[in-house]
């Protein structure tokens, strides 16, 4: 317990890096198997940014098949000042924010961080005003008994997959990019024009969510 | 400036689980500097006064030496600077486990009371009979007391419930709401007071 | 806020904050006073930790990939651009 960070992308990121500077040599010199790789391994990622800024999945489908061609174009010029994965996701942010404007979507992104003010944890969960300890849990969290190892099964894969599809779009995408993709908070504050502030709500309230679903999984299977 | 360290079991911090360098051979820890090593509040190194031990209780107390500026937080002291000086033996799981009973103790002392000065007599002796931390727990919660003295009564449960868990931290805390509870506001610098005194007497800690 | 604690509702807004030391030292004071106490918060910063951690496998999770549609379109258009050589 303590303020380490809890994201893959810390200890992950050095490994994850060096196996995109491998991939970005092989795309440079056509091949394709690398490319398929690349979009096997990014498709998901991009769709979950797109869907933040446009209405529908088909037009983020569309954002997404945008930028994917725009990245077969740009790798002969890309200058690798950023990571091969920023620069897609600034390609991807650009084309998304465009395409959200042209659909009329009328509510910017950053001001739908304001808009979600649930709790993360709901209310009921905590003692009230005339209990011994208000503001203390009422029902608290029960420790998970080995979770990585119980996460590790098909069916507790889907079933966070559904929790994170079940997010709003805003939060799906913030949490997209901090805690799948390893990217540093003032990135995704850059990349999606929130402040540091909104950026860090965003996260903690997909994590809250994401942490219910998880609980509710684990008291059903125990 | 002497002071105080609760760590982890094998000299770890609880927050910013840095390995202490331990004292060896007879001499003292490293010296730890807080910006090179630990990364806390204040970019200080932090350490209890014997006024503030109630609040950190953990596996291990050693007393530390604090160099450079000290600056005082709310329940701590900081410094650029420290090192371990030596284990406080006293300091060990039964030590915490009397703690954490004298404080339920207390605790019940409170809602008793309370009960007395609601006029439940009866229950504030049933309170007092339980001899033990179980005992009192039970009686706590079962009881149905006015309504004037009911949280102090649940309070009282919950500081044996803890207790009889051994949780000497939570425990402390409850006590000292206790105390706020039937006594007053002030009453709950004077609780924590008592437990810090409990402490020092029963490590044998310069006051 | 009491300027005196933090209760668990509060911290329970706060986790990710802690984790990212994103506070000022006055409220990371609270939030440790407060975790030093409550095992149940320290349960629940931990359950968050997993979570976060939980969701980073989804990186190499296997079945994310595009509609099969998709992905020939995309390796034609690389195959191209690749066999091509010029720019447009």
């Amino acid at each position: 317990m303590g303020p380490s960070s809890p994201t893959p992308g810390t200890s992950a990121e050095p490994r994850a890096a060096d196996r995109d500077a491998a991939l970005l040599v092989s795309l440079r010199a056509g091949d394709e198997d690398a490319f398929a790789t690349l979009v096997t391994r990014y498709h998901a990622s991009l769709k979950r940014v797109a869907r933040a800024y446009v209405p529908t999945e088909a037009v983020a489908e569309d954002v997404v098949q945008e930028t994917w061609l725009a990245v077969i174009d740009g790798l002969a010029r890309f200058e690798e000042r950023s990571s091969l994965k920023t620069w897609m996701f600034h390609i991807l942010a650009n084309k998304a924010k465009t395409r959200g404007a042209r659909e009329r979507r009328t509510v910017p992104f950053a001001s739908l961080a304001g808009a979600e003010d649930q709790p993360a944890v709901p209310p009921e969960r905590f003692q009230r005003p005339g209990d011994a300890w208000p503001g203390h849990w009422a029902a608290p969290p029960r420790p998970w008994e080995d979770p990585e190892r119980r996460l590790e099964s098909l069916e507790a894969r889907e079933h966070l997959r559904a929790a994170i599809a079940a997010l709003p779009a805003t939060q799906q995408a913030v949490l997209t990019l901090r805690d799948v993709e390893g990217l540093e908070a003032e990135e995704v504050c850059e990349l999606l024009d929130v402040s540091a502030g909104n950026q860090r709500v965003l996260l903690h309230r997909a994590r809250a969510r994401v942490r219910s679903e998880l609980e509710r999984y684990f008291e059903e299977t125990t | 400036m002497i002071a105080y360290k609760f760590l982890c079991a094998g000299g770890v911090g609880p927050f910013s689980r840095y390995a202490w360098p331990l004292p060896r051979d007879g001499g003292a820890g490293a010296w730890v500097a807080s910006a090179a090593d630990a990364v806390l509040c204040h970019g200080a190194v932090h350490a209890c006064r014997v006024s503030d031990l109630p609040w950190w209780l953990h596996d291990e107390l050693w007393e530390t030496e604090l160099d450079g500026t000290v600056t005082a937080g709310r329940h701590k002291v900081m410094a650029p600077r420290a090192r371990l000086l030596r284990r406080v033996e006293g300091w060990d799981a039964a030590c915490a486990q009397r703690f954490a009973d004298a404080c339920a103790q207390r605790a019940r002392d409170h809602a008793a009371a309370a009960l007395d000065r609601a006029g439940a007599s009866a229950l504030a002796a049933d309170l007092r009979r339980a001899a033990t931390t179980r005992e009192l727990r039970d009686t706590a919660y079962g009881a149905e007391p006015p309504e004037a003295a009911r949280v102090a009564v649940t309070m009282a449960g919950d500081a044996a419930r803890r207790a009889f868990a051994g949780a000497a931290v939570v425990t402390a805390y409850i006590a000292a709401h206790a105390a706020a509870r039937v006594e007053g506001a002030e009453a709950m610098h004077a609780e924590r007071a008592w437990q810090s005194e409990w402490l020092r007497a029963a490590l044998s800690l310069p006051a | 806020m009491s300027a005196d604690e933090i209760v668990c509702r509060e911290f329970a807004e706060l986790a990710t904050d802690y984790l990212e030391r994103a506070m000022p030292d006055e409220t990371l004071e609270l939030v440790e006073e407060h975790l030093a106490m409550c095992d149940w918060c320290r349960d629940y910063l931990a359950q968050i930790e997993t979570t976060a951690r939980a969701v980073g496998a989804e990186a190499d999770a296997p079945d994310t990939a595009p509609p099969a549609a998709t992905l020939q379109e995309l390796l034609d258009a690389f195959r191209a651009r690749a066999g091509g050589g010029a720019s447009r």
